[in-house]
């Protein structure tokens, strides 16, 4: 899996510190730092750039409101990947309650049966599969996102969404067998088995 | 199946791959920080605060001078008018009374005046810089008399005619 580099030299925790004394340039490097792995998650979220980076601005601006707060209780990146998490799902519902209709819409299209085949039908014909794994419920696609995105560990995942981590793994096969069925129900359709 | 696991996990790895973030990012954030709601806030909520308060004390400065307004008035009317039926209350009834009908010399303060029983009130003041005491009583027609000691007060009270005079 790709793992992007920061391009900082200090060290995480004198950026940190920096941060509480309000120092500026501790803020921007603490951007530099974690910027690509939060529009990343927030892209393959939302799939939208626009949406990402409204979400990645808001979550440095939560992030900067309360690095006070963090005493290092736990990891860092942990609770900067809550944070955006919890920005992302905070966003769905705010879209949510503006647009119910819409999203009723979208869960009959998300729901097992020949709407998602069709959808995932083109997402195979455009060569996507992250358009697949966008037809998935939120917290399924959000567990997807930081599996393969940021490349956690189950742990790290269970951490970050705050349940154990055998539902993290049986969420993860569930949504494998998922897809495993869509896109093969989707070659047998196409007449390719390239999946088997 | 194994096969088609190992596939879809490339796959999902290939097809959600961290990408860099746009370059204007931070200063689109930076822009947003500094028209962030949240500080506007921290200025809008002590001005409405201010106005309030303004707002609040102006509210009871009109209330105070609305009441010394109708005090001026009970008194500018004369006694028949300031006892003119229960409007005025049977607490302060006697004391707006002795205000109206006692002589202009004698000090009419609140403090120096006192109830006596439901219906008579004693005004102190000073006469010959030594303290005296005035009472006043009124009877069932909203007139009263005035007397320099209690006696002369029932004896008042019990033989002025329906103008407050002996």
């Amino acid at each position: 899996m790709p793992v992007l580099q920061p391009a900082v030299d200090n060290t995480e925790d004198e950026i940190l510190e920096g941060c509480r004394r309000g120092d500026s340039e501790s803020f921007r490097a603490l951007f530099e730092l974690h910027k690509d792995k939060v529009y990343s998650v927030a892209l393959r979220f939302s799939g939208d750039p626009a949406a990402a980076e409204d979400i990645t601005q808001e979550t440095f601006l939560k992030l900067f409101e309360s690095v006070g707060s963090f005493r290092g209780g736990s990891k860092f990146q942990s609770w900067l990947y809550r944070l955006v998490v919890n920005v992302c799902f905070d966003r769905k519902r705010r879209e949510r309650r503006f647009l119910p209709a819409l999203d009723q819409f979208l869960d009959a299209l998300r729901a097992p049966g020949p709407g998602v085949l069709d959808e995932v039908m083109r997402a195979e014909q455009a060569g996507h599969v992250r358009t697949a794994v966008r037809a998935l419920p939120q917290e399924q696609r959000m567990v997807v996102v930081l599996r393969y995105t940021l490349g956690l560990s189950y742990e790290e995942i269970s951490e970050i969404l705050g349940c154990p981590k055998g539902t993290v793994a049986s969420r993860l096969n569930r949504i494998h067998q998922s897809l495993e069925r869509r896109l093969v129900a989707l070659a047998d359709r196409r007449g390719k088995r390239r999946f088997l | 199946m194994n096969s088609n696991r190992d596939w879809l996990d490339g796959e999902l790895s290939r097809q959600l791959a961290p990408v860099r973030a746009p370059g204007s990012l931070w200063a689109a954030m930076s822009d947003r920080r500094r028209r962030n709601p949240a500080q506007a806030a921290l200025v809008i909520w002590p001005l409405l605060s201010v106005l309030f308060l303004t707002a609040s004390a102006d509210l009871l400065w009109q209330a105070g001078r609305f009441g010394a307004g109708l005090r001026h008035l009970a008194q500018s009317a004369g006694p028949e008018h300031a006892m003119s039926g229960r409007r005025a209350g049977e607490q302060t009834a006697p004391v707006i009374w002795v205000k109206c009908s006692i002589p202009n010399d004698l000090p009419t303060q609140a403090g120096n005046i006192r109830r006596r029983g439901h219906w008579i009130a004693a005004v102190r003041y000073q006469r010959a810089a030594a303290p005296a005491m005035q009472l006043a009583a009124r009877n069932d027609a909203w007139s009263g008399a005035t007397a320099r000691s209690r006696t002369e007060l029932e004896c008042a009270s019990c033989h002025m005619d329906g103008h407050g005079q002996l």
